[in-house]
């Protein structure tokens, strides 16, 4: 791995804002990774997380702020950016969703190896090799020839963990991707991610899951209405939290 | 009913052999007419789709007013009153053949963009995460599962067409349905010959109405 080096933190954000048809959902976001933390964010829905993470990857445009991947700049309203830097600097965030979107006209070993031969301009060899790599990887060696629709919801979102992995990302974006599994079916995906996590990837991880932010996480951060609202390592913010509205939200989520 | 069809007035070498070159003509007009519809719907679907400002417009326009008004119509206007209007003087062929296809084509058109806004969000962000640009990501992942759900919907226009192709007869394009009735003219055998004409229409069309259902079943798609 190319590391980065002692430059600094793998993501910065600096009072990042965001609204949806004057709708504030970012109010001001100043938030820094380092490499080779894991940090879980949590908060109730329509708290910005998601909005987050993907102006982290890139698919949400900011309204103010800056976003900085390993020292490059990837969004700056106030700045004109080189597309070419901006792009190259993209391509080291990886991102698994919610809902997998693996692409089901693909059979699973062409859904990891497309990007490898299309923007990393690997063979069509190299890129098998590699997809089969990163199957194997996740627990899915044999699974290449089948298609998405074949497996179930936690196959399929380990195929879309490998999928990502292929690019050799060196921060990993995690937006509530065990969500939509079925209860049985959460573990088998969250042991990928902490192996991932021992790993020492670079990790943002949106969950409710409590148990994973407690044994993997090195710092989980609560948002609420669109600002950073408590932050610091698990043990502190999940059982002795210092703000009311991080109080609510985690007796909520044990009622549930 | 006591008619007494006379098959022999169709079996006969002369009228086969001119009947034949009739289906090869009605394939032709067919087939040239469902080539230039179908990529004027692809490549007018595509803007739509993404809503280009001028060009969504203009396509607009274009499947709005042959949408609206009848293919015969077309047909005439297109053989008589384009020449006339463009100093472009069309064969009767060329004229079908681009009127099948302008017809068809603004069907393709909305039938396209229809399954190409049907991919979810989804796909083009996993697309653009893994770094696909804009065409990449159209090109292997929106267009051809875009292509797969519209396939019942684009089979049905390409029946509609072979069928269609019919009307080229009244430019005195000589396919099938053209010799038919230079038939009927001769033989005053209306009954046989149309009947005729009917069953082979049928035997064009339904091989594709099968056609599109082993594609189906081979592309499963959720």
């Amino acid at each position: 791995m190319s590391g980065p080096g002692p430059q600094g933190p793998a993501i910065l954000l600096e009072g990042v804002c965001k609204a949806f048809s004057a709708q504030a959902v970012l109010k001001g976001i100043d938030l820094g990774v380092a490499c080779g933390e894991v940090m879980v964010l949590i908060g109730r829905s329509g708290s910005g997380k998601s909005t987050l993470v993907r102006c982290v990857a890139g698919l949400t445009r900011i309204d103010a702020g800056r976003i900085r991947v390993q020292g490059v700049t990837v969004q700056d309203p106030a700045a004109r950016l080189s597309r070419a830097a901006t792009a190259e600097a993209q391509r080291r965030v990886g991102m698994v969703f919610q809902d997998f979107n693996l692409f089901p006209h693909l059979r699973v070993g062409r859904n990891v190896s497309l990007a490898l031969q299309l923007v990393r301009r690997l063979s069509a060899e190299a890129a098998e090799a590699r997809a089969a790599e990163v199957l194997a990887r996740v627990g899915l060696a044999g699974f290449r020839d089948r298609f998405p629709w074949q497996l179930s919801g936690g196959q399929q979102q380990r195929v879309a963990i490998a999928r990502a992995l292929a690019m050799r990302p060196e921060v990993m974006l995690f937006d509530e991707v065990t969500s939509a599994l079925d209860p049985e079916l959460v573990r088998e995906v969250l042991a990928v991610m902490r192996e991932l996590a021992e790993d020492g990837m670079t990790m943002v991880v949106v969950t409710h899951e409590m148990g994973f932010a407690k044994g993997v996480a090195d710092r989980v951060v609560f948002m609420n209405e669109g600002v950073i609202a408590e932050e610091g390592p698990p043990e502190i913010v999940l059982a002795e939290p210092r703000q009311e509205s991080t109080r609510i939200f985690l007796r909520h989520l044990m009622e549930a | 009913m006591a008619y007494k069809w006379d098959w022999a007035v169709v079996f006969n070498a002369h009228t086969l052999a001119s009947f034949g070159n009739g289906v090869a003509i009605t394939a032709e007009v067919s087939f040239a007419g469902l080539a230039l519809g179908l990529a004027l719907g692809l490549a007018t679907a595509v803007p739509r789709a993404a809503k280009v400002p001028v060009a969504s417009q203009l396509v607009y326009a274009y499947v709005d007013f042959f949408r609206t008004t009848p293919i015969l119509v077309q047909l005439i206007w297109v053989f008589y009153v384009l020449p006339v209007l463009s100093g472009i003087n069309l064969s009767a062929w060329m004229a079908g053949v681009l009127t099948i296809g302008l017809n068809s084509g603004a069907f393709l058109s909305e039938i396209f963009r229809g399954g190409l806004v049907s991919i979810g969000q989804g796909q083009r962000d996993a697309a653009q995460v893994l770094g696909l640009s804009r065409a990449q990501a159209l090109l292997h992942i929106i267009v051809p599962q875009a292509l797969r759900r519209v396939l019942p919907a684009v089979v049905n226009v390409l029946i509609v067409v072979v069928k269609d192709s019919s009307l080229v007869s009244i430019i005195a394009v000589a396919d099938m349905t053209y010799r038919a009735e230079a038939a009927v003219a001769q033989t005053y055998r209306p009954f046989e010959f149309y009947t005729a004409l009917a069953v082979v229409y049928f035997l064009l069309t339904y091989p594709l109405s099968l056609l599109s259902s082993a594609v189906e079943r081979r592309f499963h798609v959720t």
